[in-house]
């Protein structure tokens, strides 16, 4: 399919249906029943788009998208475009209190909610809901919206917090010249299928895990379960070809690999756990040829034979993954992305790329190293603006440029190379962006002085959020501050539960104006521990999960 | 699946010392596993115990007690 040309997704998901037709589009692991053709999801759409129009013939307006990832996931979301108007997708393990806010930043009179979704319903108070049995019913009414590249197809937010909520506009040239891009240097075709286990609602797997593979009439199938044991089962049954991963799911995948290992006798699973560059070492030094069948086609018969991409995005990844996963014929694709830059800038398969590279920015993004080595982005995927935040899209944008907040190289070949974090959005090794102050209303306590949560990196790469408490007197023991952390913890929300705290005994730095150096605090934790045992880089402190 | 027999499958899957858990704490605090253990943990459990848990709740099953309760109303049913 050429989408070269195409810069709107209703003519994209026009052409989809004319050149896929009846093909499957979209299923539902777990229940057979829900399959939708490429045609299908067109009508869908467009019956959903006579329906929210019917309620609100407005077109430009925001419509909240709240439901677990799914075949109707993408109609309804189709469904607010074809009307003319903005998808706002939302994850639903978010805190009610949270929704609502957002939902009210945005200006949400309508939502389409999904049935895990239905007890979020309290966040939505005098807005219209709707489900998709509602909105796929009735006449398809012609309806003559018209939707132009450069309106905004999709607001995506980027922060969950209630006082500073951040929301990235992005428009259908936006996401169609991502899509472009990412297109050019890879392809998949109709006898692709792509398990979905990811929330639909991060553009990571919006524009990967749904509109590449429905751009080339792949198939996409819905996990619609965490369950490991439940993925790898659905990775042979609906013979996968490709998934989109965070690196939770790489685990599985290696864990596998180790189980195999174990059974032939090649590691005692008594010793504990084998760390995975050891793995990749005794893999490429070690075994045979034909030990490595007997584990290759172990690991298959677990979870099939077609597999053979994972891409993993949103989150870092040990190197020694890619070739342990190698061995057993399964490409780890790579890439760095960022949601105001819809979102992929670069992509590569480990194999082919240097140690800790994140492979080469996309043929039609240009990316260049400012001289404080922050990494800045250029090209038509790059984000509108801010939703309502002129000053923050002042911040980063310039003459086209977006500045993306991180530290990075190229090389002499043109691979990108992240070095660090600039700004003070977290990327936890789930893949989640989270930004300190959306934390940090959840550990205060009249224990601690104050505190700060700031992400010191692990060993994997990836920002562990961490909270830095300061007690309210010396006199209070570790012991009694380790369990003040607990029970502030427990009593967090699921995705704002950090992982460790350090106990600081000096005041926090801050700037003139009394902000929080929260970058400072972590940094100079980093290079003590770095000058105490020379070479690691994990910090010390109460790691509690 | 009794209490014993949960209590030893989970050792096995997760590496951890399970004895001095309650069936009232809260597995993932007390023995500080992160989100993949505690889902493969219920995967053993469904394995063993012949049971599948919701998958739209997998994050009500924290405590041994939760589990056992789990898995005894499914095999009544």
């Amino acid at each position: 399919m050429k989408t070269r040309e195409i810069n709107c997704l209703l003519e994209f998901l026009a052409h989809a249906s004319h050149c896929y037709g009846e093909n499957t589009a979209l299923q539902h692991a777990n229940d057979a029943g829900r399959d939708i053709s490429f045609s299908e999801l067109q009508l869908q759409a467009h019956l959903g788009a006579a329906c929210l129009t019917r309620l609100d013939p407005v077109e430009g307006k925001p419509v909240l998208l709240l439901m677990e990832a799914c075949p109707e996931w993408a109609a309804s979301f189709f469904a607010i475009l074809a009307a003319g108007k903005i998808a706002v997708p939302l994850v639903i393990d978010m805190p009610v209190e949270e929704i609502a806010g957002l939902a009210a930043h945005a200006g949400i009179e309508t939502a389409i909610l999904g049935q895990h979704a239905r007890h979020l319903t309290p966040a939505l108070k005098g807005c219209r809901t709707l489900y998709p049995a509602d909105l796929f019913k009735g006449d398809l009414r012609q309806h003559n919206t018209r939707v132009a590249a450069d309106d905004t197809a999709v607001l995506a937010f980027t922060s969950g917090s209630t006082r500073q909520p951040r929301a990235v506009e992005l428009t259908h040239a936006n996401l169609m010249s991502n899509l472009n891009g990412l297109r050019s240097v890879r392809q998949a075709g109709p006898n692709d299928v792509f398990l979905s286990v990811l929330p639909p609602a991060h553009l990571f797997e919006l524009t990967v895990g749904l509109l590449a593979p429905l751009s080339c009439g792949a198939t996409i199938v819905y996990a619609g379960t965490h369950m490991p044991n439940r993925i790898l089962d659905y990775m042979r049954d609906f013979e996968i070809t490709h998934t989109l991963a965070v690196p939770a799911l790489v685990e599985s995948l290696y864990l596998e690999v180790l189980f195999q290992l174990s059974e032939a006798e090649i590691i005692d699973p008594s010793r504990g756990r084998q760390q995975v560059a050891e793995t990749a070492r005794r893999i490429q030094y070690e075994l045979s040829q034909d030990t490595l069948e007997k584990i290759r086609l172990g690991t298959r018969s677990r979870f099939g034979f077609s597999l053979h991409t994972l891409v993993v995005g949103g989150a870092a990844i040990e190197n020694a993954y890619s070739q342990v996963l190698k061995a057993i014929g399964i490409n780890l694709e790579l890439g760095y992305g960022l949601t105001e830059a819809s979102p992929i800038v670069s992509i590569g398969l480990a194999a082919d790329c240097p140690n800790e590279s994140v492979g080469k920015p996309l043929p039609n993004i240009d990316v260049r190293i400012d001289e404080g080595g922050e990494i800045l982005v250029k090209g038509r995927s790059v984000m509108k603006r801010y939703f309502k935040d002129p000053s923050s899209t002042h911040d980063v944008l310039h003459d086209g440029w977006l500045r993306t907040g991180d530290r990075g190289k190229l090389d002499s070949q043109g691979f990108l190379f992240i070095e660090g974090r600039i700004k003070e959005a977290m990327v936890t090794r789930s893949g989640e962006t989270i930004y300190p102050d959306e934390v940090e209303c959840y550990y205060a306590h009249p224990m601690l002085a104050e505190s700060c949560v700031a992400a010191l990196r692990g060993e994997d790469g990836n920002d562990v959020p961490t909270l830095f408490a300061i007690p309210a007197s010396d006199d209070i023991s570790d012991e009694q501050l380790d369990e003040v952390f607990k029970g502030l913890k427990r009593n967090a929300p699921n995705r704002y539960k950090v992982p460790q705290m350090i106990r600081l005994n000096q005041a926090l730095p801050r700037t003139a104006t009394g902000k929080v150096r929260r970058r400072l605090v972590a940094e100079s934790l980093e290079q003590r521990n770095s000058v105490l045992d020379g070479h690691s880089r994990r910090s010390r402190g109460t790691r509690d999960e | 699946m009794n209490e014993n027999e949960l209590r030893d499958l989970l050792t096995r899957v997760s590496g951890r010392d399970l004895s001095k858990a309650t069936l009232n704490d809260d597995l993932v605090e007390t023995l500080d596993l992160d989100s993949l253990t505690a889902l493969r943990m219920l995967a053993a459990v469904e394995k063993y115990g012949g049971v599948r848990f919701p998958d739209d709740q997998l994050d009500h099953y924290r405590t041994l007690g939760q589990i056992i309760d789990f898995v005894k109303k499914e095999n009544k049913s």
